[in-house]
């Protein structure tokens, strides 16, 4: 079945800064019209890999494919891409910035960058010096930014970063718009789990800069190894505490309601951790399973530290 | 060469001169044709009430035309302009580092050579509009006042020339930029090298006069003598100068692209 090329392939990709590796024989594949959840913790190696991808930065080892392209040059002439927080000419008006963008893309005319602004909303208020927009203005001039000269690949890095709630949700449903309507491949990296989950079809989990986890969205929450969350109430509370605490394939995870705690469990059935607790003598007086999503299995296989 | 190179250009243009130190050239462009004019009036005026050991200080100045253009050369020429050019040069390199605006174009189809090349042709633009401006405001204004005698070929040379070391001097701004993200240390650190050049230059000349004869020559190859290529227009180009010239441009313009084709861009 697989036919297309696919869009975007990184073979072993791999960046050190000094001692610290930051991706680590990252492989991808993003096959076209695919929407990709890049996730990570802060520091996993979004970001760099994503310099790495657009060729800003130098790689160690690797390969990095786009569209079949090997040359960095044309690779990108496929790709409009915003890396952390877009940044522009102040002084410059919105439009004048998408301007520049596309002469530096050799394509983009006015009717481009005309529908670019309209897709992000920004439609009216492109005479303005840039000075004068706020953070979520300039997260969708970044993103409009992206847009011109009609990419196959759009390769974002926390496109809703400072949006309010209104906003990311306009962005998720741009996004979605224009992956079904313009068959856009879209590599997106992202904190924001129940975001990813209800915009993107497959994802990729990095830890330490290597991937942890890759599939479908529905496959991997619901797979083997999957995660489930459950809260557990019992009338000795430092007890219970102790007792979770002492099970390896647990994890607490703070307070559930009622004086519940909340638990992430590793392959561990509800039962079976009744009967554990049970035995180690705690009296558990409740059992309430969760739903499983995208953030309990994210939490449970990144460990909490901060790197 | 991407096809869309004249494209880059015009973008780097719009930026160049969309900064303040590139419309600040402009301005001071514009101040030192028209004070070259009202400096000779004033020169020439005060020079009629003096007498200097019984000869009039007015017979010891010629005012006429090309006068006053040769003082709008030397003044367009010295440090406030080049300054300002140094700046622009900064700005659209370690500027565009600190600001990470840099990065937004370098996520394009274009090769970093022909970012560089167009940074280049941007600020030399630059620099011809703005010698551009000084000569016409001189050679409009001292046509008006003044008697038009003498003929100019040899200043409009001046001009040009001006031109070639006003490329050098922005090649040498974009390797040094290439090395900073603050602009106005890009400049302190120029500034701070061409007048050790100059010191240097100066002992070299010494030692000339004191017989060296290498001495001479490595003076004339220096970055910053190399710059003054200019000032020979009067007595005609010396050519190990222009050559020294050429030579620095292209070294750095060279070593400014292989910095920024390896250069991590965050
Ligand atoms: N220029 C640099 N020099 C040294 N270390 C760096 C540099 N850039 C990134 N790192 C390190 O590489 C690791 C990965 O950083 P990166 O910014 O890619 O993470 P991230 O996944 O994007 O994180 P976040 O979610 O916080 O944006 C971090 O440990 C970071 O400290
Ligand atoms: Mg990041």
């Amino acid at each position: 079945m697989e036919t297309a090329t696919p869009a975007l392939v990184t073979d072993g990709l791999t960046r050190r800064f000094g001692d610290r590796i930051a991706v680590d024989k990252l492989s991808i594949q993003v096959q076209p019209g695919d929407v990709y959840g890049f996730l990570g913790p802060n520091g996993a190696g979004k970001t760099t890999a994503i310099r790495c991808i657009l060729g800003l930065i130098r790689k160690d080892a690797g390969n990095v494919r786009i569209f079949g392209e090997t040359d960095p040059v044309r690779q990108r002439a496929h790709v409009g891409a915003m890396v952390e927080t877009p940044r522009f000419f102040d002084w410059m008006s919105a439009r004048g910035n998408l301007e520049r963008t596309a002469a530096f893309a050799g394509k983009g005319d006015r009717s481009d960058i005309d529908r670019a602004l309209q897709l992000v909303g920004l439609w009216g208020r492109e005479s303005e010096p840039v000075r004068a927009f706020s953070l979520g203005m300039r997260q969708r001039l970044g993103i409009a930014r992206a847009l011109v000269g009609r990419p196959k690949l759009l390769v974002l890095d926390e496109p809703t970063n400072g949006l309010d709630p209104r906003g990311m949700k306009e962005v998720r449903d741009l996004l979605d718009n224009l992956a079904k309507s313009t068959q856009l491949t879209i590599f997106i990296s992202s904190h924001l789990l129940d975001e990813i989950e209800k915009l993107c079809g497959r994802v990729g989990i990095i830890e330490h800069g290597r991937m942890i986890a890759e599939g479908k969205v529905d496959d991997l929450v619901a797979g083997e190894g999957g995660v489930t969350a459950v809260e557990v109430g019992a009338r000795d509370r430092a007890g219970l505490c102790s007792a979770l605490e002492a099970m390896d394939d647990v994890k607490l995870d703070g307070d559930g309601l009622g004086g519940r705690l909340r638990v992430l469990l590793a392959g561990v059935e509800p039962a079976a951790l009744n009967a554990r607790l049970v035995s180690a003598g705690v009296a558990v007086t409740a059992l309430v399973p969760q739903e499983r999503n995208l953030e309990q299995l994210f939490l449970s296989l990144t460990s909490k530290e901060i790197t | 060469m991407p096809p869309h190179m004249l494209a880059m250009i015009r973008a780097e243009i719009v930026a160049v001169f969309g900064r303040w130190s590139g419309r600040g050239a402009l301005v001071v462009a514009l101040a030192v044709g028209l004070l070259a004019v009202g400096g000779l009036e004033m020169a020439s005026r005060a020079a009629d009430n003096i007498n200097a050991n019984g000869t009039p200080a007015a017979s010891m100045l010629t005012v006429d035309w090309a006068t006053c253009v040769a003082w709008s050369l030397q003044a367009r020429n010295f440090f406030v302009l080049p300054l300002l050019i140094a700046l622009a040069g900064a700005s659209t390199l370690s500027g565009e580092l600190k600001e990470n605006t840099l990065r937004e174009i370098l996520v394009r189809p274009v090769p970093r050579w022909s970012v560089v090349f167009a940074k280049v042709a941007a600020l030399s633009v630059l620099s011809i509009a703005t010698l551009g401006v000084t000569a016409a405001a001189s050679l409009v204004g001292g046509a008006i006042m003044f008697p038009m005698e003498e003929a100019i070929t040899g200043h409009l040379m001046g001009f040009a020339m001006s031109w070639l070391s006003d490329l050098g001097l922005i090649t040498m701004t974009l390797l040094v930029a290439s090395f900073s993200r603050s602009v106005g240390g890009v400049v302190v650190s120029l500034a701070l090298y061409l007048m050790a050049d100059f010191l240097l230059g100066t002992l070299l000349g010494f030692l000339g006069q004191l017989g060296t004869d290498w001495a001479p020559i490595v003076r004339d190859f220096l970055p910053g003598t190399a710059l003054q290529a200019w000032k020979d227009w009067d007595v005609g180009f010396e050519p190990k100068r222009v050559g020294a010239l050429v030579v620095w441009t292209i070294v750095t313009w060279v070593l400014t692209t292989i910095r920024v084709q390896r250069m991590d861009v965050p």
